[in-house]
């Protein structure tokens, strides 16, 4: 008879498949994924670079890829609450039942290893540009793919082992996080000084951002460079493998298997057992599967939230929701941005550094490209304001007052976050890359109509589509209505700078692209939630 | 007053309610029974607005989807509905705000009554599920509604708090409140209920009028239709 984990793991990925096979919703996003996948594959052809690049760039990208992932799944608590080790039957069933502590383990580790390798799976998309510019084949794309399962697998397993270290002694998640950090800011200093050479004359002016970009990717793709923890030495074996380089894949994989036996050892020999340290994470994890059934956007809150005043204060009938968010944004630590906003204004403030380099002086181009940019990022952001995750709790729906006043309330505090974003993300963005004023004034503008209109494109799902089940088909749908909701406006802003006069546009610079967006947003915005009003009077709520 | 008259609820091809209808009156206490999967919750939810439907249901005359009937609802759901970033007391101004109400004495009597007093100020996510669901029940009540809809209110309340709930089903039944109430512990409302309704199915089974008879054993009564036999006392 086959050994209980044995079957468990068998029978669930079975049970996975048939999942699979009988969801219509989890067929079709299959089947769209793997559209998309083609279509970026099959756009990208004969677009092949003629002296495709080294392949030791390729390992400079994956090094520092793989080392924000790893230390962005270091940072989350990796044994995350999405992709636990153990999940709550797990806890419940496995950890009680006669098995030996290491068996049950292992069995983590198993499953650990084959959710890194599905989440790796995302890079397929990458294929298009990397086909381009390094001329790779599906052999390196499955290469790259392993290489990312394996430092994500390392990153959770780190984590785990910190998690077990650290569990109830006060200061020693402190004291470990500040290690980390230190250590990735010492590697950095180490590149910059081992780099110096061509940075340096950056500083003093040079725009020779090339020679910089070559130096630190020779510094990411071989050792010493290749020893940042975990995701060195995943890159280190990929790259080895690429370049043909036998002696870096050796050294890489053996200093993959050292740490985790460290790493085993540490988890093994640290306690009696390691089940009550796993118990915490599988029970966030557990709520976090049923709030994502239940089509609920669970709120990542800060574990120790500083209370600081009480009370609302102000707020009348509706708007009181409004003051309700503005004392949530306080205490998840938000200042009129989230983390995820801040993130993205992040990416794209560096994008307009390298934006600049290549557009060669032109601020226009670099400016609508930062846009364009920013805009993409914003759908995402937008699908994370406090009004979707109003819409979970049933007191809005039960509030007296007009729907529609409900409605404008509850987006309120999302809408000003909107406005403040925009003048911290175009402000110095416009400034980097020498926009003129009346440019940035108007980028601002625009930002402000899409953030607008992503509401009420959040608001249209929500009324059109709140009541289709399953979630992963309601994020496409949230995708292709926002696509068609953006495209009148941005037709309008491409033929008001076309139909003006050249000598308008010169002195009203991108006035006609911005301010034709702009307006048709924020026609097409009105529309949306008038024709919504009714959002907050007639839910379906089953789920709520 | 809440009456519902022809209530049916789909779900694609699930009849979850067949064209219920019932009412509780002014000063009743309403109980909804059945097993698992009856329909009990989505009758409810329908009620609070919560789903749509086809047929009428009124809260004090007015339809349940207008103001005037919100205004007058209070419901307390199967889930407990906090915010986990919200003090305790702050989900009570929340509410009084929200409704329009300044009453703050009876907020404060409600949490000291159901032991929540002390912990005004804990987050919500700091509560436990019993506390929660306490604080759910504050929140409904704080504006004296006129119609109050309990969805499985005693699951995860300690002895005390089922004590003092019970104590304010009758509160508020005295009040001329119209309460109704979803549950499994047939023994918890054993004795005020007024009319219960037995649903299987997604439709009523049996109705039953509390006329203060002796043999009215609710229990008994449940097994019965459930189990597919004929009823023996009870107004039915």
């Amino acid at each position: 008879m086959r050994s209980a984990l044995g079957y468990l793991t068998f029978t669930k990925l079975k049970n996975q498949i048939k999942d699979l096979l009988r969801s219509p919703a989890k067929l079709i996003y299959v089947v769209v994924m793997a559209a998309v996948l083609a279509l970026s594959v099959m756009g990208r052809s004969g677009q092949e670079l003629e002296e495709p690049m080294a392949l030791y760039n390729l390992t400079a990208i994956m090094t520092l890829f793989y080392g924000f992932m790893f230390l962005m799944i270091l940072a989350t608590g990796g044994n995350s609450a999405k992709t636990p080790m153990f999940t709550l039957s797990d806890v419940t069933l496995l950890f009680p039942a006669p098995l030996r502590p290491n068996r049950v383990l292992a069995y983590g580790l198993m499953r650990q290893l084959g959710l890194s390798l599905v989440m790796a799976l995302v890079l397929v998309f990458q294929y298009g540009w990397l086909k381009v510019l390094f001329d790779i084949t599906w052999v390196h794309m499955a290469l790259i793919i392993a290489g990312f399962a394996l430092c994500i697998f390392l990153a959770a397993f780190c984590s785990m082992a910190v998690y077990v270290y650290t569990s109830g002694k006060e200061n020693a998640g402190t004291v470990l996080r500040s290690c980390v950090i230190g250590l990735t800011v010492l590697y950095l200093l180490w590149m910059a000084w081992s780099c110096r050479d061509a940075l340096l004359p950056l500083l003093s002016g040079s725009k020779d951002y090339t020679a910089a970009l070559e130096s630190c990717a020779g510094f990411l793709s071989r050792f010493p460079g290749l020893l940042f923890p975990a995701a060195g030495w995943a890159a280190g074996i990929v790259g080895g493998i690429l370049t043909g380089d036998t002696a870096m894949v050796l050294i890489s994989a053996a200093l993959c298997v050292a740490l985790v036996v460290v790493l085993l050892v540490l988890v093994i020999t640290c306690k009696n057992n390691y089940y009550e340290d796993v118990l915490e994470t599988a029970e966030l994890a557990q709520s976090n599967v049923t709030a994502q059934k239940e089509g609920k956007v669970n709120e990542v809150v800060p574990k120790n939230v500083k209370v600081g005043k009480t009370g609302l204060h102000k707020g009348w009938g509706a708007s009181a929701l409004y003051y309700k968010h503005r004392i949530e944004n306080r205490r998840s630590g938000v200042f009129f941005l989230s983390n995820m906003s801040l993130i993205f204004v992040a990416i794209v403030l560096l994008m307009s550094f390298f934006m600049r380099a290549a557009m060669e002086g032109d601020a226009t181009a670099a400016l609508i490209a930062c846009f364009a940019m920013g805009t993409y990022m914003q759908i995402f952001s937008e699908a994370l304001g406090r009004f979707n995750r109003e819409l979970i709790k049933p007191y809005i729906y039960l509030m007296p007052e007009p729907p529609l006043k409900k409605l404008l309330y509850a987006v309120k505090e999302t809408l000003i976050s909107d406005v403040f974003e925009a003048i911290v993300l175009f402000v110095p963005v416009g400034l980097i890359v020498g926009a003129g004023p009346l440019d940035i004034v108007f980028c601002v503008i625009a930002r402000v109509s899409f953030a607008l209109l992503f509401t009420a494109g959040n608001i249209l799902v929500e009324r059109v589509f709140g009541t289709v089940s399953s979630k992963t088909l309601v994020m496409f749908f949230y995708i292709v209505v926002l696509l068609l909701m953006v495209l009148p406006g941005v037709a309008a802003g491409a033929a008001l700078m076309a139909v003006l006069s050249s000598a308008v546009s010169e002195a009203l610079g991108l006035a006609g692209l911005f301010l034709g967006m702009a307006a048709v947003n924020v026609g097409i915005s009105v529309l949306v939630m008038y024709l919504c009003r009714n959002l907050l009077q007639y839910a379906e709520l089953n789920n709520r | 007053m809440l009456s519902i008259s022809g209530v049916t609820k789909k779900y694609r091809k699930t009849l979850a309610n067949d064209n219920i209808s019932f009412a509780v009156g002014d000063g009743q206490i309403g109980i909804l029974l059945g097993p698992n999967g009856a329909g009990k919750s989505t009758i409810i939810k329908c009620i609070t607005g919560l789903l749509r439907f086809t047929g009428r249901i009124e809260i004090d005359g007015f339809e349940n989807t207008s103001l005037e009937a919100k205004r007058r609802l209070g419901y307390i759901p199967e889930m407990p509905a906090v915010y986990d970033l919200l003090t305790v007391e702050e989900h009570l101004e929340f509410i009084r705000r929200a409704y329009k109400v300044e009453d703050e004495a009876y907020t404060r009597q409600l949490l000291e009554r159901l032991e929540l007093w002390d912990k005004k100020d804990k987050l919500g996510k700091e509560l436990s599920k019993g506390m929660q669901q306490k604080l759910s029940i504050c929140c409904a009540l704080c504006h004296r509604p006129r119609v109050a809809i309990f969805d499985e209110p005693l699951v995860g309340l300690d002895p005390h708090a089922i004590k003092e709930l019970k104590a304010i089903f009758r509160e508020l039944k005295q009040s001329g409140c119209s309460v109704l109430i979803s549950t499994h512990m047939l023994d918890s409302v054993e004795d005020y209920w007024d009319v219960a309704n037995i649903m299987i199915g997604g439709r009523f089974a049996a109705t039953c009028y509390n006329d203060g008879r002796e043999g009215q054993d609710l229990e008994d009564l449940f097994f019965q239709i459930t189990e597919g036999q004929k009823p023996q006392g009870g107004a039915l």
